[in-house]
């Protein structure tokens, strides 16, 4: 289409020319309007979760094997959830849907480590994951001093504080002792005896770390220090 | 005709000549590639931590991120030759746009310093540098176990050890060198809070990965920590870098003791701080323990080297600790009282051995007596005699007030074999011979501080000159006064 226009050709002509012209253009122009957008399906991004005794946090992946737990993907945005299969995988299939139910004492073999989502079209993505299985570090009723107990000396006496913490797959676990106000680090021991402990009442606690940063703490121990050396044992 | 054509010819000649001298001053040919003469450029990086000339120059290094690096980046042949630009990056990032420059590196970890040069072909040449960024590991001085000054820690159950140390970077390693030592002296210093303890005997010198330590009695060891004992144990955090804590723990602590058994520490100081080094000359410290009946429990020699000790075992009850120095019979004995309970070590008062009396000085006359007076007459050598019998002591002389120094003055300065007295020979130059009375003040001082200062009147030794003229009839004042030339 050639929309150029002469000067040879006459005023009156040129003016007979503008509807056609006028029209080649709105026509041009209907031509170059594009397609309605469809809605954006695509998801940004999914996570994986777990779920355990109705705590959730979004970047936990430990969990308990005492008590059963789930397993929880999400998807952003979170409406494409409905639109998405999931596949929870260990080597083989394990289940589908977007949670996943651990059994208390589960075995290693049965928790996921790998999901696969996939849309209506087919496309498929994965995601690689660990689940930790942690007990956390308990202690044992075999503490000393106990509650109440009395201890007899001076500041200078160095006075036995024991305690014992269990965890079914550290070997070894670091604890911090409570005296009073102080803190000490007192690593992996399990005994300390420490003395400056004036006359009066006094408390004792200890918080056991594992090495998956679980913690157990021991209740709070009143005692009691008196300097009469001669009821010492 | 012809003037015009030589005109012409000479405007010609006078164009070509002007043209071949521009191209001349123009010199294009340099810029021009020639393979020949061009150089390839090599350019080397390297690290020091002083401008000194003799600084060690690095390719790699460990550095703390207070150290401030200079970096050197060198191109050869020379700065002059072809290249397009140089900088320095860190990590891949851009550090430096100058040759050389001095900057720190305070983030820690691993770190990599590229020297990059472009030269005039567009050819990237790059010299790399590898250094690792630490800090010295933490120790906390406070808040461990045990407690200074613990007591009846028992080697054969166990004595724990627990503090706290960390690395504030989070990237190395930190281990710990443990030491148990057995303390003989104490060295006192300005700071009251600060016990410096001196000759110890090392029990035990280890490194250990954990913050915390388990001493436990082995009869195989060498050293054993005994019962009823005191020692001192000290921490320093070091990394695997090899870089220490700025702090240290040092604690103390007392072995426990069997049922019924106590001991006594006890501290000793000298009003002469210098007896502690001193030879053996000056004896021991003689220790006597009494009981509450006055019997003597434990009698004890002790070098003056060993200003703390632990007596043990003694039952417990109340005693009496006598302290004396017998060959230095200036220093007067100190006791102390202490009640000693089971399974503790007492800490006795400090026993504080004092010497109060100077020095006491004598005129020696040519004859070998010894005098007391006051008057004496010039001569060309007068001897002084010292005694003190509370450690070292010096002297001083003053004519007329100015002191005597130098070797021109002392001769022979003998001493007694216990070093207790010395005799001095003071020598009088001719010049100073007078008409008048002098003043010769001998001072001799103890190391305890004691001061004996006696003034000697020295008898004119000269005849008085006649007055010049009846008129000046004045006398001179008779001693007191300056040095009469």
């Amino acid at each position: 289409m050639d929309f150029s226009i002469r000067h040879r050709v006459p005023v009156f002509k040129q003016l007979r020319l503008l509807p056609a012209v006028a029209a080649a253009f709105l026509l041009c122009a209907c031509l170059d309007i594009p397609d309605s957008p469809e809605p954006k399906n695509t998801a940004s991004y999914v996570t994986v979760y777990a779920v355990q005794k109705g705590k959730a946090d979004s970047a936990s992946l430990k969990v308990n094997p005492e008590s059963p737990a789930t397993l929880k993907a999400e998807v952003f945005p979170r409406e494409l959830e409905s639109e998405l299969d999931f596949a929870w995988y260990r080597d083989s299939l394990l289940g589908s849907g977007a949670t996943f139910k651990i059994s208390a004492y589960a075995e290693e073999d049965s928790i996921p480590n790998k999901l696969v989502v996939k849309d209506r079209e087919g496309n498929t993505a994965d995601l690689s994951f660990e689940i930790t299985v942690n007990s956390p570090p308990t202690f044992t009723e075999d503490f000393s001093p106990a509650q109440g107990d009395t201890l007899y000396g001076t500041t200078r006496t160095s006075f036995a504080f024991s305690w014992k913490a269990e965890d079914s797959e550290d070997a070894s676990l670091d604890y911090i002792l409570e005296l009073d106000t102080a803190h000490y680090y007192v690593g992996a021991l399990e005994k300390i005896q420490q003395s400056g402990l004036q006359p009066g009442t006094h408390l004792f606690r200890v918080i056991v770390k594992d090495s998956e940063g679980d913690t157990d703490t021991l209740p709070l121990v009143k005692f009691y220090v008196a300097d009469t050396l001669e009821a010492k044992k | 005709m012809k003037i015009r054509l030589l005109k012409s010819w000479l405007l010609a000649i006078t164009a070509l000549a002007t043209l071949s001298m521009q191209s001349a001053c123009s010199d294009s040919d340099q810029y021009l590639y020639d393979a020949e003469e061009t150089v390839a450029l090599q350019i080397h990086a390297e690290m020091a931590l002083t401008y000194e000339i003799d600084s060690l120059r690095v390719r790699a290094d460990t550095v703390t991120s207070k150290d401030t690096l200079i970096f050197i980046g060198e191109i050869t042949p020379n700065r002059q030759a072809h290249y397009r630009e140089y900088y320095w990056t860190l990590d891949g990032k851009d550090f430096s746009n100058d040759m050389n420059f001095r900057k720190p590196i305070t983030k820690a970890g691993y770190h990599e310093v590229c020297f990059v040069v472009t030269d005039y072909f567009g050819d990237t040449l790059r010299d790399t540098l590898r250094l690792w960024v630490t800090n010295p590991p933490i120790i906390e001085p406070h808040g461990f176990i045990p407690a200074i000054g613990s007591q009846g820690l028992s080697p054969k159950d166990g004595i724990y050890f627990a503090w706290h140390g960390y690395d504030p970077d989070s990237i190395s390693k930190v281990y710990y060198q443990f030491k148990i030592r057995e303390p003989r002296g104490l060295a006192y210093t300005h700071d009251l809070h600060q016990k410096l303890y001196t000759s110890s005997s090392t029990i035990l010198d280890t490194l250990i990965e954990a913050p915390y330590f388990t001493y436990w009695d082995n009869p195989g060891f060498y050293h054993r920590l005994e019962n009823l004992k005191f020692y001192t144990w000290e921490v320093r955090a070091v990394n695997e870098f090899g870089l220490e804590s700025d702090t240290l723990i040092q604690g103390e602590f007392f072995t426990k003791g069997n049922r019924n058994e106590g001991g006594v520490q006890t501290f000793i100081r000298f009003s002469n701080e210098s007896l502690y080094d001193s030879y053996s000359r000056n004896g021991n410290i003689h220790l006597d323990i009494l009981d509450s009946l006055s019997n003597l429990v434990v009698e004890r020699e002790i070098g003056l080297d060993t200003n703390q000790f632990v007596v043990s075992p003694l039952k417990p009850g109340k005693y009496r600790i006598i302290a004396s120095l017998p060959k230095l019979t200036d220093f007067s004995p100190d006791t102390a009282d202490v009640v000693v309970l089971p399974g503790e070590i007492a800490i006795a008062d400090t026993l504080r051995l004092s010497d109060t009396i100077p020095p006491s000085s004598k005129y020696l006359t040519p004859e070998g007596v010894l005098q007391d007076i006051d008057t004496l007459d010039f001569k060309d050598t007068l001897r002084f005699y010292f005694e003190e019998f509370g450690g070292n002591f010096y002297q001083n002389f003053f004519w007329n007030g100015q002191e005597l120094r130098g070797a021109s003055f002392f001769r022979e300065i003998s001493y007694n074999e216990d070093r207790t007295a010395d005799t001095v020979f003071l020598m009088l130059p001719q010049s100073y011979k007078s008409w008048t009375y002098q003043l010769l003040s001998v001072n001799a001082y103890d190391y305890s501080g004691n001061l004996n200062s006696k003034t000697y009147v020295i008898r004119p030794s000269l005849e008085r000159p006649e007055p010049e003229s009846s008129s000046s009839s004045v006398e001179s004042s008779s001693s007191a006064g300056g040095k009469d030339d």
